[in-house]
C-alpha cells in the first residue's frame, strides 16, 4: 500500500506501468434497467484516466461498482490483483478513495475533522484506547492531526482548518473532499466531476491539484464533462454511452472518434455501429 | 467582526456602525427612557421593603415592612439585577462588564422578568385572597414600579432582527388574511423579533488568571445557591415566581453576553472549572440537611446519567432509540438479582458493589449488542420503530418471567423487593454518617456514589466523542454513505455506540435498583408519568441539547424537578411536557445548551457571511469589545 506523503514525489511514475485497477465485464442491472453493460477498464499505476459520456451514460453507476457501493450484477473488479470486497469501507481500506458528484462532506464538522475522518482506515485507536488515553493514543492522534494538516496545506485549506465544512465556498468544499479522500492514503483516487460548477480559474487550479496528486504516485480516475479539462489532464480517456464503452484511448484517438462526436452532439451518423442500433432497439 | 448586510435604513430604526438594527418599542426621548428604567428599578426595589398584604394567609410572609420576604425577595433580586445591567448598558464606568455587548435587549428581558414575577405576585394575592382589598400600598407601588421599569426598557433602543419585516402583502397567511388585525399583529411580531446573535464579548485573556478562577468559583457558588434556593421553595407560588425570574433572567443575561463571557472563561480554564463544578456538586448534600432534596439529587443524577448515555446514541451517532430505558432496566434487574435480596432467585448471592456494577454493565452491553445487531441494519424511522418494540419486549418479558407464564426469574409484576443497601469499602450507604457538623443520610450517601458514576460517564462521553471513534459517530450522523466511503464500517461503529450507551445505562441501573430498594417492570415503559421512561430520557436529551455533556443532565434536572415542585401540574404533567417540547422545537431546536454545530445548523439564516467566522468548539467567536 502506498503511504507516500505529499512532500515526497513517489517513484511510481518512473516504474514500468502495472495494472492497478482492472474492471472486466462489469454489468450492473437495476431490475429491468441495465445501467452498465459489459464495461472493462484498466487503470495503470501513475496514470490519469478520464471517463466521459453524456448524462445518464452510467458513469457514476460504474464508479459505485468500483467502490463497493453497488455490487456488480456480473463481472469482477480487481485492485492490485485481488478481487475487491463488496463493501465500501473495505474498498477504501484496500486503497481506493473517492469523491462524490454532489458534494458529500460532513457539513457540521470542521475542515480538519473532515480530513481526520478520512484517516479512519489508517489508524487503529478503538473505544478503550480513547477512554484510557494512554501515550499511544496521544501519539496516534498527534500523528493523524499532523498528516491531516499536511493534506490541508497541500490543498490550500490549512488556514480554514477550524471552519465548519458547510461554511466553505463551493470550490473549497470540492478541494476538501479531495483532501479527505487523500487522507485514507489511497493508491487510486476516483474523482466524480471534480470541476462541476467551477469557473475557468478554479478548473485550472483543480487540474494542477490532480497533476500534483499523480506526481505522488497516486493513480487517478476522473469523471468529467469539461472536455478541455479532460483532454489536458488525462493520459487515456474512456467514453461511456448508454452504459456501454464506446471507445478507449489517448486524447487524440478519442477526440477524433466520430462516434464520440455523435454521442455528444447527437448528429445523425451514417456509419452507426451495430451496438448503437441495438441500443435504439432496446429503448 | 460584524458585517451584516446593511439594507436601507428605516426611519424609525437606526443602524449602528456594527450593522445592528435598533429601534425602541415605545417612542420616548432617550434620556427619559433611561431615567424611567432606573426610576422603575428603584421604585420596585423600594416596594419590596414595604408590606404587600395584611394577612399571613398568602404563602410566604408578605406583611412585614422593613425587609423583603417570600416572593418579594425574587422581585428585589430581579429589579436590582435589571438596574445594574441597565447601568452596564448605559456604559457606566465599572459596571459595563456586566453587559459586555451593551445591548438593551438584556435590560428589556430582565425588566420582563421583574414585571413577570411582581405582577404574578400581586395578581396571585388578589386571586387567592379574593379581591384588591387584600393589597397593601406596597403592592400597588410594586405594581407601578415594575410597569415603569418595563415601559422604560421598552423605550430603549432594542436590537432587532437585521431583516426588516416585509409588508403585510408579502405573507401568505391563508384564511387568516380575512382578519386584518391578525395580519397586522403578525407583521408586528415579525418586526418585533429581537436579535442578539452577534454578541461582543471581551477577551478573557486580558484578565488576571487568578481573577478568572475567582470568577469561576463565584459563579459556581452562585449557581449552587440559586439551585438550592429553588429547591427550598416549599409551595408552588414561590416556585413559579422563581421559574419566571430564572428562565427570563438567564435569557436576558445571555442576550447581554454575560453568559457567553462566562462560557469563554470556563473554556479557557477547562480543567479548573470542571474541578470547581465537581466540588460544587459534592457540596450540594452539605448545603442542606433535607433527605428529600438528596433524594431529588440522586434521581436527577440517575436520569441525567442515563440521558447522557442516550446522548451517545442519539446526539452523536444520530440513531433514534425509543427503547433505551430497557438497558436501565437490565442493569437494575441484574443488580437486584445479585444483591442478596431474599426475593431474588439467587438470594444467597451478594456481589460487592464494584462487581455488581461491572456485571450490570456487562449484562446491559450484551443486551445492547443483541438488540443492536439485528436492528442497526435499519435506518431512520425504521430503527426508531424497531427499538420502540424491543423496549416494550423487555418489559413484557420481565413481567412474564414469574413462574407462571415463564420460568421464575424476575417475580413478574411483583418485582424483586427488599434489595439491601450497598456497602462500599465498608461504608454502609444505608446508614447515617456524620461528617463534621453535617449528617449524611441514606440518599445523600447514594447521591455521592452516583456523583462518582456521573463523573465517570461524563469522562467516557467527552473522551470518546473527541477521538477517532467519536468522529466516526458524528460522520455517520452527518452522512452515512460518505462515512462508509471514507472507510468507516458503519454497522460496527454504530454497534459500538449502541453497546456503550447501553452499558452506561446499565451502570446507572445498578445504583438505581439499590436507591429504590426494589425493581418492578412498570417504570421501564416507552412513555409514562413516572420519570425513567424512554420518552422522558429522549426529551431530556432534546431539551437540554443534543451532543453536549451538560445539556442532557440539565434537561433531566428540569424535567424531573419542575413537575416535582408544581404539584398542581400532576394531572396535566404529560400535557405540559408535550407543550414544552413543542415550544422548544419551535423556538430553540438546538436545545437549552446548544452544541455550536447544531446551533449553526438550525439558525442558518442568522449566520451571516459564511466563511468569515471560525467555528470550532474551542475557538472564541468574537473578542473585540475591550473597555
Amino acid at each position: 500500500m502506498t503511504t507516500t506523503i505529499p512532500q515526497q514525489p513517489g517513484p511510481a511514475a518512473a516504474q514500468p506501468p502495472q495494472a492497478l485497477l482492472e474492471a472486466s465485464g462489469v454489468i450492473m442491472r437495476f431490475g429491468g434497467l441495465t445501467a452498465v453493460r459489459d464495461v472493462s477498464l484498466t487503470v495503470n499505476s501513475g496514470e490519469i484516466v478520464g471517463l466521459i459520456g453524456p448524462n445518464g451514460a452510467g458513469k457514476t453507476t460504474f464508479f459505485n461498482c468500483l467502490t463497493g457501493l453497488y455490487v456488480p450484477t456480473e463481472g469482477t473488479v480487481r485492485y492490485r490483483g485481488a478481487v475487491l470486497p463488496p463493501k465500501p469501507h473495505l474498498v477504501t481500506q484496500a486503497g481506493i478513495a473517492r469523491t462524490f458528484q454532489n458534494i458529500r462532506l460532513f457539513a457540521n464538522m470542521t475542515v480538519l475533522e473532515n480530513v481526520l475522518v478520512g484517516r479512519h482506515t489508517r489508524t487503529k485507536e478503538g473505544l478503550f484506547s480513547a477512554i484510557i488515553r494512554g501515550p499511544g493514543f496521544h501519539k496516534a492522534e498527534r500523528a493523524s492531526r499532523e498528516r491531516a494538516m499536511e493534506l490541508l496545506e497541500f490543498t490550500g485549506l490549512a488556514e480554514k482548518a477550524e471552519h465548519l465544512a458547510r461554511n466553505l465556498p463551493y470550490g473549497e468544499q470540492r478541494k476538501l473532499e479531495i483532501a479527505r479522500a487523500l487522507a485514507s492514503e489511497p493508491g487510486l483516487l476516483l474523482l466524480d466531476e471534480p470541476t462541476a460548477g467551477m469557473n475557468p480559474q478554479e478548473t485550472r487550479a483543480t487540474e494542477e491539484l490532480v497533476f500534483a496528486i499523480r506526481d505522488q504516485g497516486i493513480a487517478v480516475l476522473v469523471i468529467e464533462h469539461d472536455m478541455r479539462f479532460i483532454f489536458n489532464l488525462c493520459d487515456r480517456v474512456a467514453v461511456l454511452v448508454q452504459g456501454e464503452m464506446l471507445v478507449e484511448g489517448t486524447s487524440e484517438v478519442v477526440q477524433s472518434d466520430e462516434r464520440v462526436i455523435a454521442a455528444y452532439l447527437g448528429e445523425p451518423f451514417e456509419g452507426a455501429t451495430q451496438a448503437e442500433h441495438e441500443q435504439e432497439n432496446d429503448a | 467582526m460584524t458585517d451584516l448586510p446593511i439594507a436601507a435604513a428605516e426611519e424609525a430604526a437606526t443602524r449602528t456602525d456594527t450593522g445592528r438594527r435598533t429601534a425602541p418599542f415605545v417612542p420616548m426621548p432617550p434620556a427619559a427612557a433611561r431615567a424611567a428604567t432606573l426610576a422603575g428599578a428603584v421604585i420596585t426595589v423600594a416596594s419590596t421593603f414595604m408590606s404587600w398584604t395584611y394577612t399571613t394567609d398568602f404563602p410566604g410572609d408578605l406583611t412585614v415592612s422593613g425587609y423583603p420576604g417570600g416572593l418579594q425577595v425574587l422581585t428585589l433580586i430581579s429589579a436590582l439585577l435589571t438596574g445594574v445591567i441597565a447601568l452596564g448598558a448605559f456604559q457606566v464606568r465599572g459596571l459595563s462588564w456586566l453587559n459586555p455587548s451593551r445591548s438593551n435587549n438584556s435590560v428589556l428581558l430582565l425588566a420582563l422578568a421583574t414585571l413577570g414575577t411582581t405582577w404574578y405576585t400581586v395578581i396571585d394575592i388578589t386571586a387567592k385572597l379574593g379581591g384588591l382589598a387584600n393589597l397593601d400600598p406596597g403592592a400597588f407601588v410594586a405594581f407601578v414600579g415594575a410597569l415603569v421599569l418595563f415601559t422604560g426598557a421598552l423605550a430603549l433602543p432594542i436590537d432587532r432582527h437585521p431583516e426588516e419585516a416585509p409588508d403585510a402583502e408579502h405573507y401568505e397567511l391563508g384564511w387568516a388574511e380575512r382578519f386584518p388585525v391578525a395580519v397586522r399583529s403578525y407583521v408586528w411580531l415579525r418586526e418585533a423579533r429581537l436579535h442578539h446573535s452577534e454578541l461582543r464579548v471581551s477577551d478573557a485573556r486580558k484578565l488576571n488568571p487568578w481573577l478568572q478562577r475567582l470568577a469561576i468559583v463565584v459563579v459556581y457558588a452562585l449557581g449552587l445557591k440559586i439551585l438550592t434556593y429553588g429547591l427550598a421553595t416549599d409551595y408552588s407560588d414561590i416556585f413559579i415566581g422563581y421559574l419566571i425570574v430564572v428562565a427570563v433572567g438567564f435569557w436576558g443575561l445571555g442576550a447581554g453576553g454575560l453568559l457567553q463571557q462566562f462560557q469563554q472563561l470556563t473554556r479557557r480554564n477547562k480543567r479548573f472549572s470542571a474541578t470547581v463544578g465537581v466540588i460544587a456538586a459534592v457540596a450540594y448534600p452539605f448545603a442542606q440537611n433535607n433527605e428529600h432534596w438528596a433524594n431529588l439529587g440522586v434521581s436527577v443524577l440517575i436520569v441525567g446519567t442515563v440521558a447522557l448515555g442516550l446522548n451517545i446514541v442519539v446526539g452523536l451517532t444520530g440513531l433514534l432509540d425509543l427503547g433505551y430505558v430497557a438497558f436501565l432496566g437490565v442493569g437494575a434487574y441484574t443488580a437486584a438479582l445479585i444483591s442478596g435480596s431474599q426475593f431474588s432467585i439467587w438470594s444467597g448471592v451478594q456481589f460487592p458493589f464494584w462487581a455488581a456494577a461491572l456485571t450490570g454493565m456487562a449484562a446491559a452491553c450484551v443486551f445492547g449488542v443483541l438488540i443492536g445487531a439485528p436492528t442497526l441494519r435499519l435506518r431512520g424511522d425504521y430503527l426508531a420503530i424497531v427499538t420502540l418494540g424491543f423496549g416494550e419486549i423487555f418489559r413484557i418479558v420481565v413481567r412474564n418471567l414469574d413462574g407462571v407464564s415463564g420460568p421464575k426469574i424476575t417475580n413478574g409484576p411483583n418485582g424483586i423487593a427488599q434489595i439491601p443497601d450497598l456497602s462500599v469499602f465498608g461504608y454502609n450507604l444505608g446508614a447515617n454518617h456524620s461528617v463534621g457538623s453535617f449528617t449524611l443520610g441514606r440518599f445523600a450517601n447514594y447521591y455521592l456514589l452516583m456523583l462518582v458514576i456521573t463523573v465517570i460517564v461524563v469522562l467516557v462521553f467527552t473522551r470518546a466523542s473527541d477521538s477517532r471513534i467519536g468522529r466516526s459517530w458524528i460522520a455517520i450522523r452527518e452522512d452515512e454513505t460518505a462515512a462508509t466511503a471514507m472507510g468507516i464500517n458503519g454497522f460496527r461503529v454504530k454497534l459500538v455506540a449502541f453497546a456503550l450507551g447501553a452499558s452506561l445505562a446499565g451502570l446507572a441501573g445498578t445504583v438505581f435498583a439499590h436507591v429504590t430498594n426494589s425493581v418492578v417492570p412498570d417504570p421501564y415503559v416507552f412513555s409514562g408519568p413516572v420519570p425513567p421512561n424512554s420518552a422522558f430520557l429522549l426529551a431530556a436529551v432534546v431539551l437540554g441539547g443534543m451532543g453536549t455533556v451538560s445539556g442532557p443532565i440539565l434537561g433531566a434536572a428540569l424535567l424531573y424537578v419542575i413537575p416535582e415542585k408544581l404539584d398542581f401540574l400532576s394531572k396535566y404533567e404529560l400535557f405540559a411536557f408535550g407543550i414544552a417540547l413543542i415550544l422548544i422545537m419551535r423556538f430553540r431546536p438546538e436545545g437549552i445548551i446548544p452544541n455550536r454545530r447544531r446551533q449553526l445548523e438550525f439558525h442558518e439564516d442568522e449566520a451571516q457571511a459564511p466563511g468569515n467566522r471560525p467555528m470550532g468548539d474551542d475557538t472564541v467567536p468574537a473578542a473585540t469589545a475591550g473597555a
